[in-house]
């Protein structure tokens, strides 16, 4: 694994981090605030398309050969 | 009594019937390239990469008590279980993403599989023994999360609940069994996108029917004033209990498996980050319905909670899409239960019988007795939920609570303190066992201190003292 992709995916993967922690606050200022329109379609929005969206991803990794058999193993 | 047989149609029995054929249809095709060893059955090689890994890790994460039981909790305590539980969970959970994950995955020698193996390379045999048996005592969680399960298939469908208990049983051993990891990230793929998309049609569902979530709050505020406070009225004590109950997965075995099925511990930080996200959003979406439940069926709510929510799923959402968020509930549990059983067959097999009585058996035979292993915990399983039938709700405490009391202090100090030495380990892990017998069952939570407080306390002093003791007679013994 080269640095440059290891480098990415750290990247990333903090990327990742602050939108968890964004999320959170959002969830939580908006349940104090008891939020009517905002929450709901943020969390509607979110949930209908993080799945999906992981499935395309998914079928692209699987074209690529992630779960094929190789018989030297 | 909700009689949701009248609401169930043709259309969401095809969709059920879809899902359980395609699973089974799953463990058929990818049973060949799981039955090469040990590595291939159990951690699909070490090939998952970001995508296939955010479905199996979401997928074992989520299982039926973070749809029904966080509703539960949405219906009896408000959202103060987002602020206790729900939010905490996810913050406290991203070290295990950044940094233990990629460590366990890159630092670890290739014949490190399963925890116990975690556990001898970190301390000694007799450590992994230990953990392999206490490991097998949290199976009997598999036999609640079944049962949850099997009612939802008996309430919607009529059928009896033995039989619903049978057939998911029956389904989960059958394509477990035969297609290991590698099949898992398939099915769990599948189940985890289900679980997403019926997340976000219920929202939208209740969206719609109360015409935004301003009614939510303010009729559950109206029921019950401390139901919208973030500290919902509970004692300091029952906040920490909730909050430490967060660091469950850094003692979760089917974590564990999965950072081993990764390519890299970089796949790792980007999935389990990913998944924390979809964590928080998906588990908020469950407590809100809980509220919804209570909001409009009270009467309901206050005898059954688990009622009430299935009674606003099937309100908010047509037919068809009540089938796929019944299928969503069967995919929480069936990927969790999967899991499990997997990791219980390795722990029986590859820890126990391979590691302590036949060490000459073959990598085949290794594979073909996990098989076997998982087909008889399966029916024993389906028996075992006859000790679930007056409700799971006690499962995650009681289990939950085993697991973060006994394993976590072994596992975090093996990994991140440099004094660790075999005698500390060992004893930390097997006297908090005892511990947590002594403080949960015979003491009975002494002054109110929950059980994994007091053993996490008492497995720390317990592990540096004998640390200290034996650092250094170590050191002489090596030099």
């Amino acid at each position: 694994m080269d640095k440059k992709t290891e480098s990415r995916k750290q990247k990333l993967a903090y990327f990742w981090t602050a939108a968890t922690v964004v999320a959170s606050i959002i969830i939580g200022a908006g349940v104090i605030t008891h939020s009517a329109q905002v929450l709901p379609l943020f969390l509607a929005i979110v949930a209908i398309l993080f799945g999906p969206v992981c499935g395309v991803l998914y079928l692209m990794e699987i074209k690529k050969g992630v779960l094929a058999v190789d018989d030297d193993e | 009594m909700i009689d949701f047989t009248k609401m169930w149609s043709g259309l969401d029995w095809g969709v059920i019937v879809l899902y359980f054929v395609f699973i089974i249809a799953v463990g058929l095709t990818m049973r060949r390239r799981a039955s090469k060893n040990m590595k291939s059955y159990f951690v699909a090689a070490r090939r998952l990469t970001i995508p296939v890994l955010i479905g199996v890790g979401a997928a074992s994460w989520i299982d039926s008590w973070s749809i029904v039981g966080l509703a539960e909790c949405g219906t009896t305590m408000g959202i103060c279980i987002l602020f206790i539980y729900v939010i905490p969970n996810t913050i406290l959970r991203l070290p295990l993403a950044l940094w233990i994950g990629p460590l366990v995955r890159d630092k670890m020698p290739d014949w490190v599989i399963t925890m116990p193996d975690l556990m001898q390379y970190m301390y000694s045999k007799n450590t992994k023994l230990v953990m392999a048996m206490g490991m097998l005592c949290t199976i009997l969680y598999e036999a609640a999360l079944l049962t949850a399960g099997g009612q939802v298939i008996s309430y919607v469908t009529g059928i009896n609940m033995w039989v619903a208990f049978a057939i998911l049983g029956v389904i989960i051993v059958l394509y477990t069994s035969l297609s290991g990891m590698f099949g898992l990230a398939v099915t769990d793929m599948v189940q985890f996108v289900i679980m997403s998309i019926a997340a976000g049609v219920l929202c939208f569902g209740m969206y719609t029917h109360f015409d935004g979530f301003g009614t939510i709050f303010q009729q559950a505020h109206e029921i019950n004033p401390n139901l919208t406070s973030p500290s919902g009225g509970l004692s300091v004590m029952e906040i920490l209990s909730w909050a430490i109950g967060a660091v469950a997965m850094y003692a979760n075995s089917q974590s564990y498996q999965r950072f081993g099925s990764s390519k890299s511990g970089g796949d790792i930080k980007v999935s389990y980050s990913c998944i924390m996200l979809f964590s928080v959003v998906f588990s908020t979406v469950m407590v809100l319905a809980g509220m919804a439940a209570l909001v409009q069926y009270p009467e309901i709510a206050a005898q059954s909670p688990s009622q009430a929510f299935w009674a606003i799923v099937f309100e908010t959402l047509p037919i068809g899409l009540r089938g796929l968020f019944v299928a969503a509930l069967l995919s929480a549990v069936m990927s969790t239960v999967s899991a499990d059983y997997l990791i219980a067959g390795a722990v029986v097999v590859h820890d126990i019988y391979r590691g302590f009585i036949n060490k000459n058996l073959s990598d085949r035979g290794e594979v073909i007795a996990t098989k076997v292993v998982i087909a008889i915990m399966g029916i024993v399983i389906i028996f075992a939920t006859y000790f679930w039938q007056d409700g799971i709700s006690k499962a995650y405490y009681y289990i939950g609570g085993f697991q973060v009391a006994a394993f976590f202090v072994p596992l975090m100090f093996g990994l991140f303190y440099k004094k660790k030495t075999p005698a500390a380990g060992f004893w930390s892990l097997l006297l908090a066992i005892v511990m947590y017998m002594v403080w949960q069952f015979a003491l009975q939570c002494p002054a109110g201190i929950p059980t994994n407080l007091a053993c996490i306390i008492f497995s720390i002093i317990t592990y540096i003292v004998i640390s200290k003791v034996t650092y250094k007679e170590n050191k002489q013994l090596e030099a």
